[in-house]
């Protein structure tokens, strides 16, 4: 090889490598954007703390009402008009921690999923309230109302996972029992009750104990669930409010039944009397629409949420006086289920039997919180009897199959197979 | 951009300081350099391919001792002119072929004729292969595989829609699953599953430039509906050749992205000539036969009014009407080509229109292509390569709600008279039988359409300089737009509406735009040099840089408010709309060694560094090595053994993560009120790297027996280390959705045989064979790194897992092993199960609870492929050529027969429980989803894939080629529902089956002549 030759080769190669460090320098040169994300070090943070307190809200908001859909399917409050099968298993009673429906999100048309955006309100929250502790007054206005409403939010999401899950798990940690999550909700209605109280936030206050009441009974402190319920004064109620647009914040009652017909009130619920007369409080009407394609369901729609934004309660002072007459039974149980019905004019309820005032409670309860997200709680905790009974033919003819008897949902294995902690024994 | 402008500005003072005219005439090109003399006559004759019998250009014809020769033009003809008179030994070369020779005499005056038939070598040493170097690299200097192809030699055997089609059954390693809807095209693997989450199928380049290989576009879900393939779009009758590089030891050049392998496509361009069109004509037909067999079942019902049960068999209840149709195939193309020495053209239009056995189902695509080559200056040319693709298509819905899901689960319960005692609603008695109402009226009123506009084009600078420097600057574009609609307008037939429900008879309507453009800058230089009289060296350097940047726009809404309405803002319900852009790019250099003793003896050694936008932030710059050695140990020899080549290549090549999937985000929300939020979106993972995709491969190539027998055998190891997995975050954790991380290691170990034969070889008969044998033995070795992980459910539902010991995608389940039917119930009792080590265990607890472990029940990627090929030709005129594929070893989830005999419960066992034999199909039924080893069954397959007659009309002065082909005309396979070779494509029900539609047999003609 030559002199020059070799030179030459120098040369091609110094002029091919300093072409590729120009390249390799340029700083944009694998430098991408995405206009439709946002990086989490510059959301989390004190000036986007609205925009934060806004997504928390709209998170429960999605999770609230695919809870009471969920529950109202998995309970006697709905059944299903699809003619797809995979819902199936859920309001047949029998849920399996593998069901497809199980990990959906707040869709339009398909069964969303109570855990999934359950657990993601309960962390959002849980989230908010770690950043804003962080955080200083000077740097975020309102720090503490929107604390205790971070704890308020985080309480009832632990409430909708303890209450429809036989078992469930935060921040990737162990598997929990209903009576552990209720006991961390009541640790966040306890804190948000401390600040409500503090700063004069009278609404997250009241909500906060019907919440922390709520859980009390279940965990068997009746004095303290009987303590809060009574303290919630007459005309409490608090919402949520869904809206037409987008659609997860959609009220998802009123989108499952008179807007997608994907699922109606069947015959046992729909048009309940009280003491032999109509309840006004249960009345359906007939859609004349069918979502069963090949295997048609009328469906028969409930008339509480009447629009897409119509507001949903998530804690209200009828539930709180029920609470206290499930508590304290006797007159004060039945004083409180008359004073319910006296406004839609149904007929006085008498009994001195207990177990007749108990039976009226869990009735009375199934009107006037119809819809909103008790039943399948009641059934569970109260073991109150399965109706269709379990083995009943599920809608007859149609779907096939028969009913189960459960009354909570496995935890989904979109958590069991994915939670380390959970994978690997730790309990 | 910037790396555009550097290398034009660096090849622009190249060419600026190259001294001009020295002397380059092409390679391999020789002209005739007799002196006159007094006594001489012409040779002129045809060359064609033995096997084909198709005309072969650019062929060598000689006569050694006199130093004269010609070379054969598209046609496949020469004349070779004065030649002396008297008796010559003429020879017939080209790459690629058998040397052929012939002693010939000639007279005075006279014109004597001369034709040869050449064979394909099996090894073909000299061939040039793509190797991502520049200059050309010969077959003989590389130390791995190239499964090579043929596109024109194909398309004339067989008729040929798409490239995949091209690939199937006749590369090695090479795997195929798809759909029998006419637009959508299979699924490719190559050299089995070595990622768990990332896109399997392989690198495309056209032409040198990195194109779109996406193989799910339009308007899709959890089946097969609306996948298509960007590959598709490319017309197989315009490619002169396709090689595979299978993977990393191959591919290392490729870098990140290409450990799954890489397809160059090598286009058509002109040779120089007389301007020469070609013209082929196409005709055909898509049918099925007796569909009833093939996708139906007698399915039961028992009256609730009589308690009587009945049967029923819809298609055969529908005999004498047909649901399914015949479909037209029509084709035109027409080629031209020519030029000089320093200009060469080829134009090319094809157009292809399909129609599949529902007559709403079609494809029409128009290709368009120019390529260009000219020769700028002695020493530097340009090769221009553009094609344009504009497609229309519209797929019927496959799989769920499908025509095929009211034929296989139709029942006498949806016959009128029944229906209607049932449920007396409007529409009851039009569903005759048929689960989804009478075919094809629901089926029809879904539009499912994509129009597509493609456009890829680039041109590559080849400058040599110094008699020992080649570059090469390669660039170019890959642009796809596509308008993916998905339609249903407000239906008012009875059918429609009974089977739909009121509210999905008011129709929907969704489009989607998307965009992509991928952008390719590749610069390389090879310094080739004698180190001595022996050793030859050259070396390489170069870069490439990538770009790709997708955006989509989709709007949606549904319920229309009456008849006539079709637009997404007509609709009542409105969707919200989705936006987004995605983009990443790729840079990466590279640097190779080769060495070359006595061309016999070849080194290369390589090393290449990637960077790619995806990476995460803690992750630089990756490194991917090579080597690589190739012997020729004999060569041209006499004996029985004529020539073998020993190889062994090791390297590593990478696959990227998903765009952004390093980074942790939020997307914005909107909030009660309207207000502006924001919510957790994707998790990230700031850690993640590149898939690393290391392999060994060794083989070796032979001819035997005077190039009657050739083999090539090729062992691979390849590991696949921080390979990616896509899992379901637990929701607990706040951010839903799933997250790439490099989860472990995948080892794919496989043997590649191929084997070519001329069974015999006579006067007017000729008998060839091939046989493509592969097998892959995939396994994970370790999963996640996490202290105890050794599996992962990652499609819960049907229960397929990763798990360490076994192959990716495998399905695992309790496993029925024995026990009783109670004739009653119909129940499994006292049922045992494998417990995995050998043992039983038994299967249910006291109260019904499945108790036993989920244990192996099988592959869903086939471990065996084998392919045959047999052409025979008859005379010169005729040409039998059939092709067999088949896949073994392998299970697929029979989601039809599970949602027969569990869901809807119209299996005969359902209602005859004492006629049960089968323990596992008895115990799913009562299992829930907690057991589907009855679900889960041998999908193997031998399938009669082609089936051709040739036959050269002997009135065309410039060859026209007739023929009569067929497509799938015949099954052999065990497989439980309708088509061993079509599944879901994606989502959590991939390598599942249901109410899919089976692959229809063809039959075309095709006319190709030239003028």
């Amino acid at each position: 090889m030559s002199f020059k030759t070799l030179s030459l080769m120098v040369r091609a190669g110094g002029l091919t490598t300093a072409l590729a460090a120009l390249v390799v320098g340029c700083d944009d040169v694998l430098e991408v954007t995405d206009p439709s994300r946002l990086l989490a070090d510059d959301v989390e943070v004190p000036t986007q703390v609205d925009a934060l307190m806004n997504g928390m809200e709209a998170d429960f908001v999605c999770a609230f009402g695919e809870y009471v859909l969920v529950t109202a399917n998995l309970s006697d409050e709905y059944e299903d008009t699809n003619a797809g099968g995979d819902n199936w298993s859920l309001d047949r009673r029998r849920p399996e921690a593998q069901d497809a429906w199980s990990d959906n999100d707040c869709t339009d048309f398909d069964l969303g999923s109570a855990y999934v955006p359950a657990s993601r309100a309960r962390w959002v929250a849980d989230n908010m309230v770690s950043l804003l502790e962080g955080w200083t007054d000077a740097e975020v206005s309102d720090r503490q109302e929107r604390l205790a409403r971070a704890y308020l939010l985080s309480g009832f999401s632990l409430y909708m996972l303890g209450a429809a899950h036989c078992s469930c798990a935060l921040d990737v940690g162990p598997e929990l029992s209903t009576a552990q999550v209720f006991t961390e909700a009541e640790s966040r209605f306890s804190s948000a009750l401390s600040i409500a109280q503090s700063q004069g936030l009278t609404a997250t206050e009241n909500a906060a104990l019907v919440g922390r009441a709520r859980v009390r009974l279940f965990l068997g402190n009746t004095a303290g669930a009987l303590t809060d319920a009574q303290a919630v004064p007459a005309g409490f109620v608090m919402n949520i409010f869904p809206a037409d647009t987008p659609i997860r914040l959609r009220n998802r009652i009123y989108n499952a039944d008179q807007f997608n017909f994907v699922f109606g009130v069947p015959p046992w619920s729909r048009n309940l009397t009280t003491g032999g007369v109509p309840d006004p409080r249960t009345t359906t009407f007939d859609t004349g629409e069918t979502n069963g394609g090949w295997a048609p369901t009328t469906v028969h729609a409930q008339q509480k949420y009447q629009s897409q934004s119509a507001p949903m309660p998530i804690a209200r002072y009828a539930e709180a006086q029920l609470m206290i007459a499930e508590i304290e039974g006797g007159a004060t149980a039945v004083g409180i289920i008359n004073a319910l019905r006296a406004p839609h004019g149904l007929p006085v309820f008498a009994s001195a039997d207990e177990t007749a005032i108990q039976n009226e409670v869990v009735l009375e309860r199934q009107r006037e919180l119809w819809f909103e997200g008790h039943r399948a709680y009641d059934v569970r905790r109260l073991s109150l009897p399965l109706f269709p009974a379990s083995g009943e033919p599920y809608q007859v003819g149609i779907k096939g199959g028969s009913y189960g008897d459960q009354t909570c949902i496995p935890m989904p294995i979109i958590e069991s197979f994915n939670n380390a902690t959970i994978r690997e024994g730790g309990n | 951009m910037q790396s555009l402008i550097f290398a034009f500005s660096f090849m622009a003072a190249l060419v600026a300081a190259t001294p001009v005219g020295v002397d380059d005439l092409p390679p391999g090109r020789t002209v005739t350099s007799a002196e006159p003399v007094q006594a001489v006559g012409t040779i002129t004759g045809t060359v064609t391919d033995a096997a084909t019998g198709e005309p072969i250009a650019a062929v060598q014809i000689l006569i050694d001792v006199l130093g004269i020769g010609v070379e054969t033009n598209d046609d496949g003809l020469y004349t070779l002119q004065n030649v002396p008179d008297g008796r010559h030994t003429l020879t017939a070369r080209r790459i690629g072929y058998e040397r052929a020779s012939a002693v010939i005499t000639v007279m005075p005056g006279a014109r004597a004729v001369q034709d040869f038939s050449l064979s394909q070598q099996v090894i073909a040493l000299d061939a040039i292969v793509v190797t991502g170097v520049p200059g050309m690299t010969r077959r003989r200097a590389i130390g791995n595989a190239v499964g090579t192809l043929d596109g024109s030699a194909i398309a004339n055997l067989a008729p040929v829609e798409n490239v995949q089609q091209v690939l199937e059954g006749r590369t090695a390693g090479v795997n195929m699953m798809g759909s029998g809807v006419v637009g959508t095209a299979p699924r490719m693997r190559i050299r089995g599953s070595s990622t768990f989450s990332l896109s399997s199928n392989p690198l495309i380049y056209i032409d040198g430039v990195r194109s779109n290989s996406e193989e799910e576009t339009g308007f899709g879900g959890g089946n097969n509906l609306g996948m298509r393939s960007a590959l598709s779009s490319l017309d197989p009758e315009q490619i002169e050749r396709i090689e595979v590089l299978k993977g990393p030891a191959a591919a290392t050049l490729y870098g990140t992205e290409a450990s799954r392998g890489v397809i160059n496509i090598i286009t058509k361009r002109g040779s120089p000539g007389e301007t020469r069109l070609e013209v082929m004509v196409r005709q055909g037909a898509n049918f099925t036969v007796n569909p009833s067999s093939r996708i139906a079942y007698d399915n039961y019902w028992r009256n609730p009014n009589t308690d009587e049960v009945s049967s029923l068999n819809v298609l055969d209840h529908w005999a004498g009407r047909r649901v399914f149709s015949v479909g037209h195939v029509q084709g035109y193309s027409g080629t031209l080509t020519g030029g000089s020495e320093d200009a060469r053209y080829f134009f090319a239009a094809t157009y292809s229109d399909e129609t599949g056995i529902l007559d709403y189902n079609y494809a029409k695509k128009l290709n368009l292509r120019t390529n260009i080559d000219t020769r700028l200056s002695d020493d530097l040319g340009l090769n221009l390569s553009m094609g344009y693709t504009t497609s229309d298509d519209r797929v019927p819905i496959d799989g769920f709600r499908s025509v095929v899901e009211g034929i296989q689960f139709g029942s006498p319960r949806w016959l009128p008279e029944n229906r209607c005692e049932e449920s007396p609603t409007p529409g009851c008695d039009t569903f005759d039988g048929f689960i989804s109402g009478a075919p094809p009226a629901r089926d029809r009123s879904l539009v499912n359409e994509q129009g597509l506009d493609r456009f890829t084009g680039g041109f590559t600078f080849n400058h040599s300089a110094f008699g020992w420097l080649s570059n090469r600057l390669t660039t170019g574009v890959d642009f796809t737009s596509e308008v993916n609609v998905q339609f249903r307008n407000f239906q008012e037939n009875d059918t429609t509406v009974a089977s739909l429900g009121s509210v999905a008879a008011k129709g929907f309507r969704n489009e989607e735009r998307v965009t992509q453009l991928m952008t390719t800058t590749d610069f390389a230089s090879t310094a080739e040099f004698d180190l001595t009289p022996e050793i030859n060296s050259a070396t390489s350097v170069g870069f490439q840089y990538y770009t790709r940047t997708r955006s989509f726009l989709d709007a949606g809404g549904s319920q229309f408010a009456g008849p006539g309405l079709s637009t997404v803002d007509a609709t009542a319900v409105l969707g919200t709309p989705e936006n987004n852009n995605i983009q990443d790019k790729s840079l990466g250099l590279y640097i190779q060694e080769a060495l070359a003793f006595k061309d016999r003896l070849f080194l290369t050694g390589a090393v290449r560094i990637d960077n790619h936008s995806a990476f995460g932030t803690d992750i630089q710059w990756v490194t991917y090595p090579k080597a690589s050695v190739s012997w020729v140990a004999i060569e041209e020899s006499s004996s029985w053994l004529n020539q073998l080549r020993l190889r062994a290549a090791w390297g590593r090549s990478g696959e990227q993560p998903a765009a952004f999937s390093a980074l942790r985000t939020w997307e914005a929300v909107t909030g009660p009120q309207s207000t502006s939020g924001v919510s957790p979106n994707t998790v990230g993972n700031p850690d993640l790297t590149a898939e690393v995709g290391e392999e060994i491969e060794v083989g070796f190539d032979t001819d035997l027996f005077d190039g009657r027998l050739g083999l090539q055998f090729t062992y691979y190891d390849k590991r696949t280390r921080d390979a990616i997995l896509e899992r379901d975050l637990p929701p607990s954790g706040g951010f839903t959705g799933q997250q790439f991380f490099n989860a472990g290691q995948i080892n794919n170990r496989g043997l590649e045989a191929q084997l070519i034969g001329t069974v015999i070889e006579g006067t007017g008969f000729r008998w060839d064979v091939g046989y493509n044998l592969s097998w892959n033995s995939a396994e994970i070795q370790q999963l996640s790194g996490e202290p105890g992980d050794t599996s992962i459910i990652f499609n819960s539902w049907s229960s397929m897992e990763h798990r360490v010991g076994y192959a990716p995608n495998s399905w695992f389940g309790v496993d029925v092993v024995s026990g009783d039917i109670d004739p009653v119930t119909g129940r499994a009792d006292n049922a045992m199960c494998s417990d995995g080590a050998g043992g039983v265990t038994p299967c249910f607890d006291a109260s019904g609870a499945t108790i036993a472990p989920r244990v192996f029940l099988g592959r869903a990627i086939a471990p065996w492929e084998m392919s045959l090929t047999s052409d025979f030709a008859l005379g010169r005129r005729v040409n039998i050529h059939l092709l067999f594929t088949s896949e073994l070893g392998h299970k697929r989830f029979d989601n039809t027969l599970r949602q027969r005999c569990r869901l809807y419960r119209v299996c005969r066992v359902n209602f005859f429980p004492e006629e049960a034999d089968d323990v596992e199909l008895m115990a799913a039924i009562q299992s829930g989803n907690a057991i589907i080893d009855a679900w889960v069954n041998d999908v193997g397959f031998v399938r009669m894939k082609e089936v051709s007659v040739s036959y050269v009309l002997p009135f065309w002065e410039n060859r026209m080629t007739a023929q009569i082909a067929g497509r799938n005309l015949l099954l052999f396979t065990n497989w439980t529902a309708a088509d061993p070779e079509n599944m879901f494509l994606s989502g959590g029900r991939a390598f599942m089956q249901q109410n899919n539609m089976p692959l229809p047999q063809q039959i075309v003609t095709t006319i190709r002549f030239g003028i």
